[in-house]
């Protein structure tokens, strides 16, 4: 138990000295709107790391949840708007489209890797075919929802706690779930026990499916608008998150709270460089770098094997 | 429990082909409720395969399978076996490390689900530890990766006894022993008998022949997918079973032609007093050292500081006396790598020693054998070939290109050497049973040139014909000055020893000569001579 509890402490810890240096910076931040301005950006984030997670736990990667991401924000841009019933239809299906992708990659032993990659560009394919150019019509209902503002607590730390939440309980807590990250250490012995592997492949890839959507739809009720280019930066950003967060590529470690601490602390990267007045153009290099940081402090912790 | 006429189990005419490798060649069995079964054979022979068969894991080509009076030849799987109360505990480990132990105890039982699942696994599994292995100190609530290897056989096992709904009929143990210190086998051999009091049958498989006719009613002898032989345990000795296995002892091989190089590895490992007994000795070439003492008392991390201590000499590391994060034993500068040329001559002199550090001190290289072959011995996407001449690969290559003639040749030779089982060396490594697998790894460390070879139990699970010509094998390297520093958990191995070192809780309790070698005196070490007497 030692060991779980020392996952999520680095990158909290990481998160509060980010937060104290930027409260440090800009005191009026600490404030309801603040926070809300501060991470807003976070909540396709959280998804996508979500999803990410959900697909790091068979000890699989998915190289495509940025551009199922546009892909989202694409049709939430056009068919939800002109025609909601097509557009919902179409949502489904791709929620869909990534179970079949996990299927295949089951019944066909491919790598992820490689499945996902493909993948990637069936998205963004399809974002283009609905968007060639950034625009379209997001709509109402979206936006209000995106801009909500709950009594107590700013919408995207919500957001983040119900997906900590929901992610601790039906991964962690839960039976099936067990069994889940079981597929990720030791698939033969989950077969051998009489599950299915298959059944378990889909149940991760659909879940990874419906937290892409819902990122694809936050990103669209934020930006009000869709771009089939925007979504790709969410890729490494959701393996970064979900690793600094605690989790490890193979085996079946996950810690769906630690996904969402790394999906702001990669957020918030932005924002620190820019409230200490470096150029956000060191912004990717800074997530790098905290990435190296995190996983290095990570080892020396753990010791040498 | 009723009693069902007849056998329980009853297996007729099993085949099973893999390819062009016919594993059962029409296998019969019956096994009665609450007798114990044990399976005996050389590697290959089909044991795991049928078992597996039995267990629903893999599907029969054709043959009937019978089941408490019910055919189930037809659609019979994992689910139907379970529900039949058949339980299989395989040599491969069948845990997620990832995973808690009542979690992994939840993954056999569907029938742990809803609210509350959480705690009637813990008790579950920790009841059943309480039964199999009392005093096992096992926390329901630890994930699995923290546990030795022992303690992890030990869930599985407990894990293979428990009830929910489906009752328990029989368990077939797979080489249960080898991953077990001397007291949890006591006990699950005793716990056997309480079982099959109770109406449970079981399987034994073992290599450990002795062990094997002690405890079970029945035997059955396989070899090459077929039963050769068969019937009440007391009806054989060791050396019967043996001959029924049919293995044929091998003539003693000419040593290879005396190398110009003479190899002069020389180990010194000393450890500070203060720890129970402490670490002191050398080994020289051509001896062969053997390590001791119940899993998990120090002798793999010796063997693991050992061979980093050679990885420092080999890059003429300079390294000052100093303590590392783990307390580990600084490194001593040896003689820089020469490019060909003569090395030896008698280790350098002890450093003084200042404050707590211990000292590993080498002379020569190492090579290390390990008996966990999946997670630090096979490249599994690799072939025989590949597997075995990896260590050597400097020496085969010219001018960086390595000489696939070479390669297959050398491979080829200790494939015969060693009398690996293999139909060629392209075969994908894990395509062979794990005893070849593990011989392949002897093989890789035996081709390269090492002067040194650390053993970490690595015939584990290893049949007695293979062992006997790996100890042969051994011998004969001996002879042409290689050492070895040898840990093996099976007390019979070690009269191939010059010096016996016995370890516990991370010391040595005693030294035995090879003259002065007796089972009784290593086990009296095993468990520290304080604990021998009276507190």
């Amino acid at each position: 138990m030692g060991a779980a509890r020392l996952r999520v402490a680095l990158p909290a810890v990481a998160l509060a000295l980010m937060l104290a240096v930027i409260f440090w910076q800009q005191p009026r931040v600490m404030s309801y709107f603040g926070l809300t301005l501060l991470l807003n950006y976070s909540m396709p984030v959280v998804f996508a790391a979500a999803a990410q997670m959900c697909i790091i736990a068979a000890s699989d990667i998915d190289l495509g949840i940025g551009p199922f991401l546009s892909l989202v924000n694409c049709i939430a841009a056009t068919l939800l708007d002109a025609r909601p019933a097509v557009g919902v239809g179409a949502l489904l299906l791709c929620v869909a489209g990534y179970v079949v992708m996990g299927a295949l990659i089951h019944v066909r032993s491919l790598p992820s890797i490689v499945v996902t990659l493909g993948a990637s560009f069936v998205w963004l394919g399809l974002a283009l075919l609905l968007l060639p150019t950034p625009g379209g019509t997001v709509p109402a209902w979206l936006t209000d929802a995106s801009s909500w503002r709950p009594s107590l607590v700013p919408l995207p730390i919500l957001v983040g706690i119900v997906v900590a939440a929901l992610g601790q309980f039906l991964l962690m807590r839960t039976s099936y779930g067990a069994v889940l990250r079981g597929v990720g250490s030791n698939p033969r012995a989950i077969e051998r026990a009489g599950w299915s592997l298959l059944a378990a492949r889909m149940t991760l890839y659909g879940a990874a499916g419906v937290l892409g959507v819902l990122g694809g739809l936050a990103l669209a009720g934020l930006n009000t608008s869709g771009d089939a280019t925007v979504g790709g930066q969410y890729t490494l950003t959701s393996i970064a998150a979900v690793i600094v967060g605690g989790a490890e590529f193979f085996g079946g470690i996950v810690v769906p709270v630690g996904a969402v601490v790394g999906a702001w602390i990669m957020l918030l990267t932005g924002s620190l460089l820019a409230f200490v007045n470096v150029s956000s153009g060191w912004q990717l290099s800074a997530q790098g770098g905290i990435l190296i940081l995190v996983l290095g402090l990570r080892r020396l912790a753990r010791g040498p094997r | 429990m009723p009693r069902e006429s007849g056998p329980l189990i009853a297996l007729g005419g099993i085949e099973k082909r893999f390819g062009a490798v016919r594993a059962l060649a029409g296998v019969d069995l019956t096994i009665d409720a609450g007798h114990m079964l044990g399976i005996v054979g050389h590697n290959g022979a089909g044991k795991s395969t049928l078992m597996q068969i039995l267990a629903g894991t893999l599907p029969a080509d054709s043959g009937r399978i019978v089941i408490a009076g019910q055919d189930v030849s037809h659609g019979y799987d994992v689910r139907r076996a379970h529900a039949l109360g058949i339980r299989c505990v395989f040599q491969e480990l069948s845990l997620c490390p990832n995973l808690r132990v009542f979690e992994n105890a939840r993954v056999n039982h569907k029938s742990l689900r809803g609210p509350a699942w959480r705690r009637r696994a813990r008790r579950l599994i920790r009841a059943a530890l309480d039964d199999v292995f009392p005093d096992h100190g096992i926390d329901p609530d630890q994930p699995v990766e923290s546990l030795s290897l022992s303690q992890r056989q030990m869930v599985e096992i407990a894990r293979a006894f428990t009830v929910t709904e489906a009752p328990v009929r029989l368990v077939i143990l797979d080489e249960p022993t080898s991953s077990l210190d001397a007291t949890a086998a006591e006990q699950l051999m005793s716990y056997s008998g309480a079982a099959r009091a109770r109406g449970v049958s079981l399987v034994f498989i073992s290599h450990r022949l002795g062990e094997v006719l002690t405890h079970v009613d029945d035997i059955l002898v396989m070899r090459d997918g077929r039963v050769v032989a068969g019937g009440r345990a007391d009806a054989y000795t060791e050396e019967s079973l043996v001959e029924s296995m049919g293995v044929v002892t091998a003539d003693e091989e000419a040593p290879d032609a005396v190398r110009s190089r003479t190899m002069t590895g020389a180990l010194r490992v000393e450890e500070p007093p203060d720890r129970p007994g402490g670490i002191s000795f050398r080994v020289h070439a051509g001896e062969v050292v053997g390590l001791a003492g119940l899993d998990g008392h120090g002798q793999r991390d010796l063997l693991l500081r050992v061979f980093a201590a050679a990885q420092a000499w080999r890059h003429g590391v300079d390294n000052r006396p100093s303590r590392g994060p783990l307390g580990l034993a600084p490194f001593r500068k040896g003689k820089a790598r020469s490019a060909g040329g003569t090395r030896g001559g008698p280790l350098p002199p002890a450093p003084s020693r200042k404050g707590r550090g211990g000292f590993v001190q080498v002379q020569g290289s190492v090579a290390f054998v390990s008996g966990d072959r999946q997670t630090e011995g096979v490249f599994p996407l690799w072939s025989v070939g590949e597997n075995t001449t990896i260590a050597l690969i400097r020496l085969i290559a010219r001018l960086g290109f390595v000489s696939l003639g070479m390669e297959a040749k050398t491979a080829r030779t200790w494939r015969d050497r060693l009398r690996i089982r293999t139909p060629s060396i392209a075969q994908p490594i894990l395509g062979l049973s794990g005893g070849n697998q593990q011989k392949v790894l002897v093989a890789r460390a035996f081709a390269c040139d090492a002067d040194i070879v650390l053993l970490a139990d690595p015939l584990r699970g290893v049949d007695v014909g293979t062992k006997r010509e790996l100890y042969a094998a051994v011998r004969r390297q001996t002879e042409l000055g290689r050492c070895f520093v040898w840990y093996t958990t099976e007390n019979a191995e070690l009269v191939n020893c010059d010096r016996v070192y016995v370890f516990y809780q991370g010391g040595i309790t005693d030294e035995i000569p090879h003259e002065a070698l007796t089972e009784e005196r290593v086990l009296r070490a095993s468990f520290g001579q304080e604990a021998a007497a009276a507190r």
